[in-house]
C-alpha cells in the first residue's frame, strides 16, 4: 500500500467516511506494523487535539448536556454510590403523537373487517354454491359441503369446509400457492373476482403463496382479522382467543381491531383485545458504536413508549442518546440509569412516560469481577400501573454460575415492583434454556405470546435478548405483534413488541 | 487573583447557592480551556467529550467544597485529571473483553500513557506549534477544523486532488504534534 493510501485511509477515519472494509485494511494495518500504528496514534491525536483548538464554538451544546447530566442526577436516588445512577424524575410531560392515529384506525379497521367479512359471507350465500376452486386437496383431509361429506376428488366448491384429520393436508392452486393445514384445522376455500379467499375458522395453516396479481391479492380472515398476501409464506392460526401471523418470508398485511400493520419477515403479530397501545423495545447498543445520535435515530425510528438499553457505555453516552431523543421529539422523555462498576456494561430505561417511582439495584458479580445492574420505572398506561426493568446478565459460557446469580436477584427484586411487569434486558440464554425456563416459572415470553412458538428471529446469533410479561398480568397486558429490528449500528438486533392495556 | 478569575468565582458563588443557570454559564464560559487540557492527553474527541461533561457533572455535585480563592479552573482541571485515570482504569478492563478495533488502538495507547504525567501547557503549545506553521497550512487547517470544509471542497479551493489534500493535512498533523511533543517550546 502506498503512503497516499495510508493517508487516505486516515483521513476517511477522521471524517468518519471510511465503510467496514476500509477500517479492517486500516486496522489490519496498524496492528502489522509498529511505524504505522505510532502514525496512526499521532494522527488521532493530533485531529482531536485541533478539532478541540478549533471546532467547537461557544460550547453550548456541550453545556446542554452537561445540564441534562446534571439535572437527571440531582433527581436521583443512590445505587452503590450516588455518582454511579442517574434516575430522573421530570416535571409532567405531554406525550408527543403516535406515529399514527391509532384509536381512529382501529375504529376504520374494525369496519372495514366487518365489511369483508360480511362481503365473503354474502358472497357464499349469494353465489352459485357450485363456483368451482381452482384447486386440489392432498393428504388428511376431509371436505363438507352443506354438512355433507363429499369425495376430495371432486374438487372444492366456494363455501365448502375444508377439516384437516390428524395427518394435515393441503389445498394446492395452479399457480403454485399452496395452504397447508395442521391437524385439525378448518378452512373454507373461495375465489372472488380472481382473488384468492381463505377463511380459517379454527386451527392453524401455513401458506406458501405464489407472486399474486396486485389487483387480487390473496385474503386469509379469520373471526378477528384478516391477512392480504401479494407473495409470500407465514403461518396464520386461530383459536377462541385470539389470531397469529408469524411471516417467514415477504410481507403480509395485517388487519385487525387495532389498525392494519405491515408485518415482514422475522415478525409475528396477533389479533388484540380492546385497550392502552404500549410500545416496548430492548436493545443492547454494544457500547454505542454505532455513535449514539446514529443509535438514537434508530430508537425515534421505532417509536417506542419505554425503552431498555443494555451494554451502554457511561454517563455521557446516555446523556447523548435522551438529548437527542428530545431534541427530535421535541417532548420530555424519562431516564433510569443503572451502572455496573466497569464501564459499557451498564443498562438505562428511557421512557415517554414520567414515572411514578424507579430503582436501580445491583444484581451481583459478573464473570470479570465487577457487578451487573438492573434498573426498573414504574409507570401509568391506561390506568394501568405497570413496572419496566431491564438488565444484562453476565455472558460468559463458562461462567454460568453468575448468570443464574444476577438473574436470581433480578427476579428478586421484581418480585415486589408494583402492577403488571415487563421484564427486558440481555439474558445471554436461548429460549429454552435454564434460565429461561428459570424465567417462566412466574413470566411469559411475549414472542411465544404473539406467535406461538419459542423459535424465533435472532437478536445475535439466536435469541438471546428477551420481552417477558408478568403471568399473573396476563389478561392486562396483552402482546399483539413483536419484531426485531435491522441495524448494522450494533452487533445486537434490537426487540420490539407491542402490547395492549386493558383498561382498569 | 485577575479579574477573569475574580469574575468566575461570582458566577461560582451563585452555583453555589443552587443556581442552575449560573452554573450552565460556568460551563459555556471554561468548556474551552478543559477541553484542551483533556485533548492533551486523549486519542479521541468521543473520549475528550466524555470526560469533558464527568468533569463538569462531578463539579456540581462537589461544588460546595470549592474554596472560592481564584483557582476555580485549576480546580476543574484536578477533577479532569481523576476522571481521566479512572477512565484509563476502566478502559483497560473494558478493552480486554471487546473485539480488536481502531478504538481499541487508541485506547490501549490512552491506557499506556503516564497518569500522573503533568502536560498543562500542551494546550499552549498547541497554539504556538499553529502559529509557526506556513500561512497556506494554517489556512488549510482552520478551513478544515474551524468551518468543517470536508476534503472535496478544500481540493476545489485549494486547486489540488482530494488525495494530495488528504497528504497535506497529514503532513500538518504529524508537524503538529512533532511541535508540541519537542523538548523545548517553539519559539
Amino acid at each position: 500500500m502506498s503512503a497516499y493510501s495510508f493517508e487516505l485511509l486516515i483521513q476517511a477515519w477522521l471524517d468518519g467516511t471510511l465503510d467496514d472494509e476500509g477500517e479492517s485494511a486500516l486496522l489490519r494495518l496498524v496492528r502489522s506494523d509498529g511505524a504505522l500504528r505510532e502514525e496512526f496514534l499521532t494522527q488521532a491525536r493530533a485531529n482531536a487535539q485541533l478539532a478541540s483548538l478549533l471546532a467547537f464554538g461557544d460550547g453550548a451544546v456541550s453545556a446542554k448536556r452537561v445540564a441534562l447530566l446534571i439535572r437527571s442526577r440531582t433527581e436521583s436516588r443512590s445505587f452503590r454510590t450516588s455518582r454511579s445512577v442517574i434516575d430522573r424524575i421530570d416535571r409532567g410531560m405531554t406525550a408527543p403523537s403516535r406515529p399514527f392515529p391509532l384509536r381512529r384506525l382501529a375504529l376504520a379497521a374494525t369496519l372495514l373487517l366487518l365489511v369483508v367479512v360480511a362481503g365473503l359471507t354474502l358472497h357464499g350465500q349469494g353465489a352459485e354454491a357450485k363456483d368451482r376452486i381452482a384447486a386440489s386437496t392432498s393428504g388428511d383431509l376431509r371436505v363438507m359441503r352443506a354438512g355433507v361429506a363429499v369425495q376430495p376428488e371432486e374438487g372444492l366448491r366456494a363455501s365448502d369446509q375444508v377439516v384437516a384429520g390428524s395427518a394435515g393436508g393441503s389445498v394446492s392452486y395452479a399457480d403454485g400457492t399452496r395452504v397447508d393445514l395442521d391437524a385439525g384445522s378448518e378452512a373454507s376455500f373461495d375465489t372472488v373476482a380472481a382473488a384468492k379467499q381463505v377463511r380459517l375458522a379454527h386451527g392453524r395453516i401455513h401458506v406458501s403463496a405464489a407472486k399474486q396479481p396486485p389487483t387480487a391479492p390473496m385474503v386469509i380472515a379469520t373471526d378477528r382479522a384478516q391477512a392480504t398476501v401479494v407473495g409470500t409464506r407465514f403461518w396464520l392460526s386461530s383459536d377462541a382467543e385470539r389470531t397469529r401471523l408469524v411471516v417467514e418470508d415477504g410481507v403480509v398485511r395485517f388487519s385487525d381491531a387495532s389498525g392494519t400493520h405491515d408485518i415482514s419477515h422475522g415478525a409475528a403479530v396477533s389479533s388484540p383485545p380492546a385497550g392502552t397501545p404500549l410500545r416496548v423495545m430492548t436493545w443492547n447498543v454494544n457500547g454505542g458504536y454505532g455513535g449514539a445520535d446514529l443509535q438514537a435515530h434508530a430508537i425515534i425510528a421505532i417509536g417506542a413508549d419505554l425503552i431498555a438499553l443494555q451494554q451502554v457505555r457511561s454517563t455521557a453516552v446516555i446523556a447523548d442518546y435522551v438529548s437527542e431523543i428530545e431534541r427530535v421529539t421535541e417532548s420530555t422523555w424519562h431516564l433510569v440509569y443503572a451502572a455496573e462498576e466497569s464501564a459499557g456494561q451498564a443498562c438505562c430505561i428511557i421512557s415517554r412516560f414520567a414515572p411514578t417511582s424507579t430503582g436501580a439495584r445491583d444484581i451481583g458479580k459478573s464473570s470479570l469481577g465487577s457487578h451487573r445492574a438492573a434498573a426498573r420505572a414504574t409507570v401509568s398506561v391506561g390506568g394501568r400501573t405497570i413496572t419496566f426493568a431491564t438488565a444484562y446478565l453476565d455472558w460468559s459460557e463458562k461462567e454460568t454460575d453468575s448468570r443464574t446469580e444476577n438473574l436470581a436477584n433480578y427476579l428478586g427484586w421484581m418480585d415486589d415492583a408494583p402492577g403488571a411487569r415487563i421484564l427486558t434486558g440481555g439474558f445471554r440464554s436461548y429460549h429454552d434454556s435454564p434460565w429461561v425456563r428459570r424465567i417462566e416459572t412466574a413470566y411469559d415470553d411475549a414472542w411465544k405470546v404473539v406467535s406461538g412458538s419459542g423459535l424465533g428471529p435472532a437478536t445475535k446469533g439466536g435469541r438471546i435478548d428477551y420481552v417477558f410479561r408478568s403471568t399473573a398480568a396476563a389478561a392486562e397486558l396483552v402482546p399483539l405483534r413483536s419484531w426485531t429490528v435491522e441495524t448494522d449500528l450494533s452487533d445486537h438486533r434490537a426487540l420490539v413488541t407491542d402490547f395492549s392495556v386493558s383498561p382498569p | 487573583m485577575d479579574a477573569d478569575a475574580e469574575r468566575i468565582d461570582r458566577i461560582v458563588t451563585r452555583a453555589q447557592q443552587g443556581d442552575r443557570e449560573a452554573f450552565h454559564d460556568l460551563v459555556v464560559a471554561l468548556q474551552h480551556e478543559v477541553r484542551l487540557f483533556v485533548a492533551s492527553r486523549a486519542y479521541s474527541l468521543e473520549l475528550i467529550e466524555e470526560i469533558l461533561q464527568a468533569t463538569f457533572v462531578t463539579a456540581w455535585e462537589r461544588l460546595g467544597t470549592y474554596d472560592a480563592r481564584g483557582s476555580f479552573l485549576p480546580w476543574l482541571k484536578g477533577i479532569a485529571k481523576n476522571r481521566l485515570r479512572e477512565e484509563i482504569r476502566a478502559r483497560a478492563r473494558f478493552d480486554a473483553h471487546s473485539n480488536d478495533s481502531l478504538e481499541r488502538v487508541l485506547d490501549e495507547a490512552f491506557v499506556a500513557q503516564d497518569a500522573e504525567r503533568s502536560d498543562d501547557d500542551d494546550a499552549r503549545r498547541l497554539m504556538r506549534c499553529l502559529e509557526r506553521l506556513a500561512p497556506r497550512s494554517r489556512e488549510m487547517i482552520e478551513r478544515h477544523y474551524g468551518k468543517g470544509t470536508g476534503l472535496n471542497q478544500l481540493a476545489q479551493q485549494f486547486k489540488q486532488t482530494r488525495q494530495a489534500i488528504a497528504s497535506a493535512l497529514h503532513r500538518i498533523r504529524r508537524t503538529v504534534r512533532a511541535c508540541c511533543d519537542a523538548a523545548e517550546e517553539p519559539a
